[in-house]
């Protein structure tokens, strides 16, 4: 009977034993699957992958330690990330300097006497981050640095100072080095006491659920975020009316995803080391008041502001009024929201940013959200602690009221992203009438959500039902992210994807797409996060070390081998120059090609094509030799009959940023001249916004324009020498197609004027779509205008777009890129060789492309 | 139920839950985490615990803490009678 008593709490303890480590190894498992959906997709960084790896296992050991022992592991964790991802001399400048500002910290000195030095401290590092001082240490260290250091030590300090929290080295350092931080400049700004308070304050595997669960809802937010950004985002110049402005609008609020998705990826990794922190983000696109927006997006920020500025200045002004105290208070936590938005650019980007337009985003959300504190004051808004008793007038209200905050949040947010004031008033200008509506309608829908409100009052009141008790939800949690993950992973296989029905398989291609759409990819410009989260992108240092791979990005117009034109062309390569440019030697011919030195007269027996592009055809990023214009000039000598002397020769005219119009004045000043038999202009995805770029540069810089019809349009336009970029090219916008129609019709008569033969070839990006409709839509252009039109649909099929690019921000080809283009080329050329060539120059016998293809084997 | 949980109930339940029944509120409800109270509710509950018990409540004591829950707010003032 004793055997029996003793055998029951024995039994169970081990039956929890038993299901609590068969819940690690489910946990365990969906990070696995999370992980492999991280490696699929490419999700931030080569980096970033591998701390996930570290996470993993960092995970399964953590999970396995005795209590006590779990913050101390995650301390060297969070440690061995930093050298994992900055290596070992960087790694131990980032902890020393960290190290430092921790110890100053707690220094036994006087409070006031601690201050004095982190602000001295602080001071030299920003004499450093601007360069007046040398530092010692590497670029990329900055940012990270800042990350952890510029908000998280103020609330340290705050806590240290009023003894809110325990303090101790091992948790110092866990939450200044915290595991994620090592890969993300952008990261939230996360409490010092929460961190500590809540460190398994609960189930632990409930925790640790819920971890991995934020961050598979990261992760599809992230995912969502490239089909926002590939897919739906205009660039200001194409706003024309109503309907391009509000798709404009929407488009920079849902670029907002990402900053959500990486920040609950950061968190729920946190949650998995026991750290069962709230939500950053909470349904921010549903608010239904300015308040409401303000408490549900980076809730972590706002707890920051109100913790360390709107509590100690409301508790400072309690004599004035209710309202006084929170109109005076509201402003001085937006004035410094807006301050320490510039203070974070300035660690994580080493430059100020102080534009009106921000400053005026921030002006107007403050007044917005005093305005709904007054009202709120005035009217509390219903709160209850059961579920809400939804009725038809309830749920008009709070529609009415979604709906014209969410709108204005949205006009308010294109403001914010859009490059200049100027430009966002340009764009509103575009709207006419239907704009007046659209302003209209947040408070139409506004007093309406209030009327319904009152409606609904003036009924009986519905008691909202009690909350059902949550029932246990690792089951279906787990399930979800499994099955999630699962399906992510099989569905990112190329063989699944291109079997699948076109649509799909279009969704997953722009969802594996890391590259920059068209317009960052001419720009690099874009709004306040996206240019912070691009910190990686300005930053090489940073950019190496998270790629894993070379990290220059120079210009071109930097170099000693551009020069300035000074006109419409803007600048071209210097005859002679020898230069290395990313990592390869660029050599110009002293007719300023990058190419092998030819004749200014064309010798005989020698068909001779003029190849006319930007900097895909100058072999950006690539050694000569593998340029795809170089390799089809040696397969088609390859494939010319022997003893028929004929010869091709294949110029290289490529001109980073000469698109369009540009070409036509090369074609006339500098390419007949060598009397080419052909000319292949390599048309690209850009060439409508580069022809209005260039333009507007042109019109911007007082530059004559060498184009009638061009001179014509611009009058019509009614622009002026010396008018804003961006405002020219809003003005240009209804004319794009025009534009390119007519740019294309100059250089097929310029060619037919001198007996060439014009051949249009779209030469496209890896990470474009075969044949997209704006592709084809050129194609029609050229087609129309007299080219024979060459395409290279399905180049790069089977092959990964990170197989073929440069570099994760670099979309040009690489040398497979280019030897892909050469032999797709060149078959394309070989089945129309009698419409180019005007006869059968090439003979197939001699399998050129086959040759081809072994002698880049070798 | 103490004399200060027992105010600060009544005032949370007349301020910031209208409708809602007494019994619903229980001590260990959240209140900030939950959503009940927000920056301005706060500040709000602050000024009528001073007011009603005659104490004074610091900024850097207007957290999760002190008022996360009725037992945390009778925590708190008890501390300061």
């Amino acid at each position: 009977m004793t055997e029996r008593v003793d055998a029951i709490p024995v039994a169970a303890g081990w039956r929890e034993t038993a299901v609590g480590l068969a819940k690690t190894a489910v946990v365990a498992g969906e990070l696995a699957l999370l992980v492999l959906v991280i490696w699929r997709y490419s999700i931030e960084s080569e980096a970033f992958l591998q701390l996930s790896m570290l996470a993993l296992g960092g995970f399964v050991v953590h999970a396995s330690l005795p209590r006590a022992w779990r913050m101390p592991f995650f301390a060297l964790l969070s440690v061995a990330s930093v050298f994992l991802v900055f290596g070992v001399v960087s790694g131990l400048w980032l902890l020393t300097l960290g190290f430092g500002l921790i110890a100053l910290s707690h220094l036994p000195i006087p409070w006031t006497g601690r201050i004095a030095l982190i602000v001295a401290a602080a001071g030299v590092l920003v004499l450093m981050r601007v360069r007046v001082i040398a530092a010692p240490w590497s670029e990329a260290i900055w940012p990270i640095l800042g990350s952890m250091f510029m908000f998280r030590l103020l609330i340290y300090l705050y806590d240290l100072k009023h003894e809110k929290s325990t303090f101790s080295l091992v948790r110092s350092v866990s939450y200044f080095f915290m595991l994620p931080n090592i890969c993300f400049p952008l990261f939230p700004v996360i409490d010092y006491t929460r961190f500590n308070k809540h460190h398994y304050d609960a189930d632990e595997h409930e925790i640790y659920q819920r971890g991995v669960h934020w961050m598979f809802r990261g992760i599809v937010q992230l995912l969502l975020y490239r089909l926002v950004y590939h897919r739906l985002t205009v660039d200001p110049a194409e706003v024309i009316g109503l309907a391009s402005f509000v798709h404009y609008s929407l488009a920079t609020f849902l670029l907002y995803l990402r900053v959500s998705g990486l920040f609950h990826l950061i968190v729920g990794m946190l949650l998995l080391f026991g750290f069962n922190l709230h939500e950053t983000h909470h349904l921010y696109y549903l608010s239904s008041s300015f308040t409401d927006f303000w408490r549900r997006i980076n809730i972590y920020w706002k707890d920051f502001m109100v913790k360390l500025f709107y509590y100690p200045i409301r508790f400072q002004l309690r004599r004035l009024s209710d309202v006084g105290s929170i109109v005076v208070s509201t402003i001085i936590v937006f004035a410094g929201t807006w301050f320490l938005h510039a203070y974070q650019w300035f660690w994580l980007r080493g430059d100020m940013l102080l534009e009106w337009h921000d400053a005026l985003f921030w002006a107007i959300l403050a007044g917005l959200v005093i305005v709904n504190s007054l009202y709120e004051l005035r009217y509390p808004p219903a709160r209850t602690l059961g579920r809400t008793a939804w009725n038809g007038w309830r749920f008009a209200a709070t529609s009415c009221r979604t709906l014209g905050t969410f709108t204005v949040i949205c006009l308010l947010w294109s403001l914010w992203s859009s490059d200049s004031l100027g430009q966002w008033l340009h764009m509103v200008a575009t709207t006419g009438s239907g704009g007046v509506a659209l302003f209209a309608a947040p408070p139409i829908l506004l007093w309406l959500a209030r009327w319904l409100r009152l409606r609904e009052q003036q009924r009986p009141a519905r008691k909202g039902a009690m909350a059902p008790k949550r029932q246990p939800w690792f089951r279906t949690s787990a399930a979800t992210v499994a099955a999630g993950a699962a399906f992510l992973v099989v569905l990112g296989q190329p063989a699944v994807y291109e079997a699948s029905p076109y649509y799909v398989g279009a969704v997953v291609r722009t969802a594996l797409n890391t590259g920059l759409n068209i317009r960052d990819q001419a720009l690099l410009d874009r709004g306040y996060y996206e240019n912070l989260l691009a910190v990686n992108r300005q930053n090489s240092a940073l950019r190496e070390l998270f790629s894993r791979t070379h990290g220059d990005r120079e210009l071109i117009n930097e170099t000693a081998a551009w020069h300035d034109r000074g006109d419409f062309v803007d600048g071209e390569l210097v005859p002679g120059a020898e230069i290395q440019f990313l990592g390869h030697p660029l050599k110009v011919n002293r007719w300023g090609m990058r190419d092998q030195d030819y004749d200014l007269d064309k010798p005989d027996g020698v068909f001779r094509i003029a190849a006319l592009g930007a900097s895909a055809l100058m072999g950006w990023g690539a050694a000569v030799e593998d340029i795809f214009e170089a390799r089809f000039e040696t397969a088609l000598n390859a494939d010319a009959p022997a003893g028929s002397g004929v010869r091709f020769e294949v110029l290289n005219f490529g001109t980073p940023s000469a698109l369009g119009l540009r070409q036509v004045v090369l074609l006339e000043e500098k390419v007949v001249g060598f009397h080419p038999d052909a000319i292949f202009y390599f048309g690209q995805q850009q060439d409508p916004k580069y022809t209005l770029d260039n333009i507007a540069y042109a019109v911007f810089k007082g530059r004559e324009i060498p184009f009638a019809f061009v001179r014509e349009i611009l009058e019509r336009t009614g622009v002026e020498n010396g008018t804003a970029r961006d405002v020219v090219q809003q003005r240009l916008a209804p004319y794009r197609e025009e534009l390119i129609r007519r740019t294309y019709r100059e250089m097929v008569a310029v060619a037919r004027a001198h007996d060439i033969t014009p051949v249009w070839v779209y030469l496209p990006w890896a990470n474009e779509e075969a044949m997209s409709e704006a592709a084809l839509t050129l194609q029609r252009y050229a087609q129309e205008a007299g080219f024979v039109v060459v395409p290279l649909d399905g180049v790069y099929d089977g092959y990964d777009q990170h197989e073929l690019e440069v570099a994760e921000w670099d979309r040009h080809p690489n040398a497979l890129g280019h030897r892909l283009l050469a032999e797709t080329l060149y078959r394309q050329v070989y089945d129309r060789q009698e419409e180019i060539f005007g006869r059968m120059l090439l003979d197939r016998s001699q399998n050129a492309a086959l040759t081809l293809k072994e002698r880049n084997h070798e | 139920m103490s004399d200060v949980k027992q105010k600060a109930k009544a005032f949370i339940l007349e301020k910031f839950l209208q409708g809602a029944a007494e019994d619903e509120l229980q001590d260990t409800t959240p209140l900030i985490t939950s959503g009940i109270l927000d920056s301005l509710g706060t500040v709000a509950l602050v000024e009528y615990l001073e007011e009603t018990f005659n104490i004074t409540i610091k900024a850097h004591e207007a957290d999760e803490d002190n008022l996360g829950t009725l037992n945390d707010i009778e925590r708190l003032v008890q501390s300061k009678l």
